[in-house]
């Protein structure tokens, strides 16, 4: 395929996230005076390596999807540096942002709403690649495209609203796809589909990233989905990430009190689940917009202690590569 | 058994007239709801399992809906032959309902405590004073932290599974034998979901009623209820009890479903692969296809499946499966072998 694959550099992490903040203004009044900020993403740290799976959860709200649009610049961040192939996106200009967002694609939750109803399939995936690449066979490619997401050739002279949903987001996925990018974001990508549609797009997406290479950023609220596609997990509460690791690490030896209350919390699908049903953690997410002090998890935190509420734990790696922000895990609790 | 069921479904058909066509949303119900037990209706989405609830109420809108066939009796009264007024006695009295969008249950222009209040003073003839003070022990009830403040919030004041909550508190202030629960946690976090899962199950056991709880999600089924009916396309395709849901379904549709779902751990006991996949997408319910509805996309479909429509055929007193494939095990048939 005709693409030029210049400007990659083999070594070093795809994606480095340092310190990023997202704090959306409030504005009230007439005069639309800002009058307090939503913490939406709030010094978030993560790293991904070339061809790895990170997979992003947490309950609604967190952050997730901000934290998705940040790394396409869809928003102008509060604060922080994302590193993509070691050039900070956050700080490029126009033009260097242009070249870098083509080997940055995403896909999103909804399929009916990503998709411009007006345009037939061949546009919707072919246009950008074309625009990039002059390429004259630019119709073949998006045949061939298709194929490769289970769709037919003669789909692409089809509207969106001629598709099911679980087609349109394979649509979407070939849109995605077109201009072979190094990073792939996707938000909730099966989230709107039915239970027996999600299984096909799962499959897809992981059978296309052993054929395509691509990073993946996968963003979710559904932890037995991510457990299937991921190969590390970050887990973020209100805007921070409480904790990081394989994913085996992660959901065999889960570390921080939210992740352990968000896996005893997933509905077991298996026979004797009612019986064996466990006390969960109470309370509801607090506001994002006057987060608690220290430790936001405190005020739901079963284990919380004096420090959780005055200061904010820092991230520390507690086991090689299986970082933790809880003062559980501080220095002078070991002794 | 000898108890008698407190809610019995037999051949319920309801369908809406469109300009499209006739829709079949729902087309060949069965099923039993013993006293104190819960029954879990899963299906996807467009299956008809807010129909069927909703026929049970005698909710539907009519036109252009109509129940065309069926029976439904409540501890031994036919709902659909009382008069109007009896059954609005019946709803939010012996059967109450929480809906699957919140916001048509909840006024949002009235406070919460006034929502009700209002139930206790239509079905229990309380004056305002007392309804009022049953309003605010309700939402205590339910886990609404200082519920005496809270009784004069209205509806967007609350978050998300505070909502939830107040409609349980809405739909159990009459003390009802029979809650029917539509998708009460799909809009809610998992954390959230389980205190709601946790507080259903509570006042259950503590007030002894029946509940029939639809959902998509395999994991809540698995976390609630006794017994089970899968919707597919308008049919209940298979009845059986919650272990033999995991230890041995037989219909398709089941089977794959139970296969399409990761389960966390399963990784890493069994090694990563691929899920199961059910191809293709559901069918619509106006064009009537003589054969099995499940036909197109079922892995064993014979050439029988796809011109007769199997019937519901009973494997056992608990166990029922609509499949051809269950006709050599089946102790006979049960319910309507739908014609069209
Ligand atoms: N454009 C915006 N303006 C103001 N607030 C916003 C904006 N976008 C998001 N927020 C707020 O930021 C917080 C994080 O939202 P975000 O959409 O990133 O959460 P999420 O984790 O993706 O949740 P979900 O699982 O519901 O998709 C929320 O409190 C949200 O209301
Ligand atoms: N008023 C109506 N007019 C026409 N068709 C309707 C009407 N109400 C429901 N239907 C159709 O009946 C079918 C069953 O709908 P129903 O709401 O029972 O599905 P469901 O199983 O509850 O799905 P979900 O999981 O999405 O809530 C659907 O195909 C729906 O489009
Ligand atoms: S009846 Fe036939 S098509 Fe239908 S589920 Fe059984 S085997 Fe499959
Ligand atoms: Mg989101
Ligand atoms: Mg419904």
């Amino acid at each position: 395929m005709a693409m030029d694959t210049t400007e990659t550099t083999a070594d070093g992490p795809i994606l480095e996230v340092r310190d990023l903040k997202m704090y959306f203004p409030i504005r009230k009044g007439l005069l639309k005076r800002t009058v307090g900020h939503v913490h939406a993403v709030d010094g978030v740290n993560f790293t991904i390596q070339r061809g790895e799976t990170l997979g992003l959860v947490g309950e609604s709200g967190c952050g997730k999807s901000t934290v998705g649009r940040l790394l396409l610049r869809l928003y102008a961040p509060t604060a922080g540096e994302a590193l993509f192939e070691g050039r900070d996106l956050m700080a490029m200009q126009t033009d260097e942002l242009n070249r870098a967002r083509r080997h940055i694609q995403i896909i999103f939750q909804d399929p009916f709403a990503s998709l411009n109803p007006r345009f037939r399939v061949k546009e919707l995936v072919g246009e950008a690649y074309r625009l990039h690449t002059g390429d004259k066979d630019w119709v073949a490619y998006v045949a061939d495209l298709l194929g490769k997401v289970g769709l037919q050739a003669d789909h692409m002279n089809r509207y969106p609203h001629e598709f099911s949903g679980g087609q349109r987001q394979r649509i979407g996925i070939a849109r995605a796809l077109a201009l072979q990018p190094r990073l792939i974001i996707a938000d909730e990508p099966v989230s709107a589909l039915d239970v027996s549609v999600q299984a096909q797009v799962v499959n897809l997406l992981d059978s296309l990233k052993a054929e395509f290479g691509f990073s993946f950023l996968f963003i979710s609220h559904d932890l037995s989905v991510v457990e299937h596609i991921a190969d590390r997990v970050a887990v973020m509460y209100l805007g921070e990430i409480v904790e990081t690791a394989s994913d085996r690490n992660l959901y065999q030896d889960p570390l921080h009190p939210y992740t352990q209350a968000l896996i005893a919390a997933v509905p077991k699908a298996e026979a004797g689940a009612k019986r064996r049903r466990k006390e969960v953690v109470r309370g509801d997410v607090p506001s994002p917009i006057n987060p608690p002090s220290g430790c936001r998890f405190h005020t739901r935190c079963p284990r919380a202690f004096a420090r959780c509420r005055s200061e904010r734990p820092r991230m520390r790696e507690e086991k090689p590569d299986h970082w933790v922000a809880c003062h559980l895990y501080d220095e002078a609790e070991h002794g | 058994m000898a108890e008698t069921p407190i809610l019995e479904v037999t051949g319920l058909k309801t369908h809406f007239h469109t300009p499209e066509g006739v829709v079949r949303a729902v087309d060949g119900v069965d099923f039993t709801l013993m006293p104190g037990r819960t029954l879990g209706i899963l299906g996807e989405s467009g299956s008809g399992k807010s129909v069927t609830a909703l026929s049970v109420m005698r909710l539907v809108a009519d036109p252009p809906g109509r129940i065309v066939d069926g029976r439904i009796m409540f501890e031994g009264r036919d709902l659909l032959a009382l008069s109007p007024a009896e059954m609005r006695k019946i709803r939010g009295g012996e059967i109450s309902m929480i809906f699957q969008e919140p916001m048509t249950s909840l006024n949002p222009v009235y406070t919460l405590g006034d929502q009700i209040a209002e139930v206790f003073q239509i079905h229990e003839g309380m004056n305002r004073e007392q309804a009022w003070a049953g309003a605010t022990d309700m939402l205590e009830q339910v886990g609404i932290p200082n519920p005496e403040s809270r009784v004069d919030d209205y509806p967007h004041q609350f978050s998300g599974g505070m909502r939830q909550r107040a409609m349980i508190a809405m739909a159990i202030a009459c003390r009802s034998r029979l809650l029917i629960a539509d998708e009460p946690t799909t809009a809610l976090d998992v954390t959230i979901q389980a205190q709601i899962l946790d507080l259903l199950l509570k006042l259950q056991e503590d007030m002894g009623m029946a509940m029939m709880l639809i959902t998509h999600d395999l994991g809540v089924i698995a976390e609630t209820s006794d017994d089970v009916v899968v919707m597919y396309a308008g049919e209940v395709v298979e009845r059986l009890g919650i272990d033999t849901l995991f230890d041995d379904p037989r219909h398709p549709y089941t089977r794959g479903l139970l296969n399409s779902i990761p389960r966390l751990g399963e990784k890493f006991t069994r090694g990563k692969q691929p899920l199961e996949e059910i191809p293709g997408t559901v069918p619509n319910l106006i064009d009537y296809d003589p054969g099995c509805p499940f036909a197109a996309r079922c892995g064993q479909a014979m050439a029988r499946c796809h011109t007769e429509r199997p019937p519901l055929f009973k494997l056992n007193p608990a166990h029922y499966s609509k499949c051809w494939l269950s006709e050599a095990d089946a102790e006979g048939r049960a319910g309507v072998a739908a014609a069209g």
